[in-house]
């Protein structure tokens, strides 16, 4: 009689948790889909940005402003966060401190407390920790913080070309103080693209090799094949001649 | 006397109480003509300086305030000094100090090089032995990478020639670079986006001239501008996300 019962009932069980389930993904597909196209129009200006299309200082500012709420509704989907980043970036370009403070300082802080919130969904992501200690070093230039960040960068993408490549371009523009503060995130920095990184790459990354990396590249060079030697000097690049 | 010639002096009278008022302006100390601090403000800055770590916490906020005060009010770049020594300064806080001091040397530099110079020379103080430097790295730090920061976008050199940018397209991994310059200006694609165009300013260490000296006991501070291009590059050097 037990028996009976409960073999009836199983399959209304059953058959109610395959609805809920079936109701609760149907909600999480269209709250997925809400929020792409919430977001597709950050989403499309990001592309534009990253493929090198042009795109007006008007657009950046109008889609960066929609980029900035990605953060507030506590968006966590990565091609979204990462695409918000790229608007609020390049939202900073617009402008300059130079002429119009107040537009460049708030484009700044909104960067940082965007790629702050962006990180809190992406704790692993090596670029964005990058992105987020050359933002609050414009902002003010911290030796200890910077280096400590560039070493969480580090950490979670020692040897992603791209992001290696970045780490060195901005170690190279931090002043003296903030590469002692990081001496051994930055030697191995150098050192690594020195002798991996493809040549041209390496070329754009140190326009001019500040004083402060200058013993880091002389050490890598010293280990590099001939063939590598060649190569960098084809790029435009003399380790040997700083 | 001509009614011709009596014009004429007139407006050399006035002229010259022009020239007088503009002067003695300069000397009171501002570099910000309309939109300044408060006078409250500046009241309360001046007459308890602690009250600066208390009022403005943050690294961002306490730059922002102290670019305002200073420029408003150049003396204050003594008290705010004094604050930075005081006790329980974060590392955070004394960046933003010396971030804030930078700006408003910024913004004093183009009108009044003096009072530029006058911060300058107040916050070389702090540089004066090689103890001081170590004690007050942070702020020195944050105050000579701010200077070079408005140096490179007063000068332009984020347009066209800027680091190449934006987008940056990390090889292999997202494409070409969209490099933009300050302002807004597209500048071409450079492949990497983290490269310099051609004609971009240089950042090595003979144009750092304008920065503190902190690698000696020499402190030298002199007006030629620092091109340091990273404030430009923020939003467009390593863009591979």
């Amino acid at each position: 009689m037990w028996n009976g019962a409960r073999l009836a009932f199983l399959p209304l069980a059953e058959y109610l948790a395959i609805g809920a389930i079936a109701v609760l993904g149907l909600g999480l597909a269209v709250s997925e889909l809400q929020i792409s196209a919430r977001f597709a129009d950050v989403s499309l200006v990001a592309e534009r940005i990253e493929y090198g299309k042009p795109v007006s200082a008007n657009s950046v500012a109008i889609i960066a402003a929609d980029a900035d709420e990605i953060g507030e509704l506590g968006v966590c989907r990565s091609d979204i966060v990462l695409a918000g980043a790229k608007t609020v970036l390049q939202r900073i370009g617009n402008y300059d401190e130079a002429t119009n403070y107040p537009a460049w300082w708030s484009a700044l802080t909104a960067a940082k407390t965007y790629l702050g919130r962006a990180l809190a969904c992406l704790p692993g992501d090596g670029n964005l920790w990058l992105r987020y200690a050359a933002v609050d070093s414009t902002i003010a230039e911290g030796p200890e913080k910077a280096a400590k960040l560039m070493a969480i960068s580090a950490m979670h993408s020692p040897a992603d070309e791209s992001d290696l490549l970045a780490r060195v371009y901005f170690w190279n523009r931090f002043r003296p103080e903030t590469v002692a503060a990081g001496r051994d995130v930055a030697r191995k920095d150098v050192i690594l693209a020195v002798q991996i990184a493809t040549p041209a790459d390496v070329r754009k990354a140190f326009p001019t090799v500040s004083p402060a990396l200058k013993p880091f590249v002389i050490e890598a060079a010293k280990d590099i094949s001939a063939q590598r030697r060649r190569a960098l000097l084809r790029a435009g690049f003399d380790p040997d001649n700083l | 006397m001509s009614v011709e010639l009596k014009k004429t002096f007139v407006t050399s009278v006035f002229a010259a109480a022009a020239v007088l008022a503009s002067t003695s302006a300069s000397f009171a100390g501002t570099c910000v003509a309309t939109g300044g601090a408060s006078q409250e403000l500046l009241d309360a800055a001046r007459n308890n300086p602690a009250r600066l770590i208390s009022s403005y916490g943050s690294k961002d906020a306490m730059s922002d305030a102290i670019r305002l005060l200073v420029a408003t009010d150049t003396t204050l770049a003594a008290q705010v000094l004094a604050a930075a020594s005081g006790p329980g300064v974060s590392a955070d806080q004394k960046a933003g100090m010396g971030a804030g001091l930078a700006r408003a040397a910024n913004i004093c530099e183009p009108q009044n090089a003096a009072l530029a110079t006058e911060i300058q020379e107040a916050v070389a103080a702090l540089a004066a032995t090689p103890a001081d430097q170590a004690a007050n790295r942070d702020l020195l730090t944050a105050f000579n990478s701010g200077l070079g920061q408005f140096a490179t976008a007063a000068t332009g050199a984020g347009a066209g020639a800027a680091p190449g940018a934006g987008a940056a397209a990390a090889p292999g991994v997202t494409g070409t670079g969209a490099p933009t310059g300050t302002g807004g200006v597209v500048a071409g694609a450079d492949g990497l986006g983290i490269g310099q165009g051609d004609g971009s300013l240089s950042t090595n260490a003979s144009d750092n001239a304008r920065t503190i000296n902190t690698t000696n006991t020499t402190n030298t501070t002199n007006s030629t501008s620092t091109f340091n291009t990273f404030q430009t590059v923020v939003s467009q050097s390593p863009a591979s996300i």
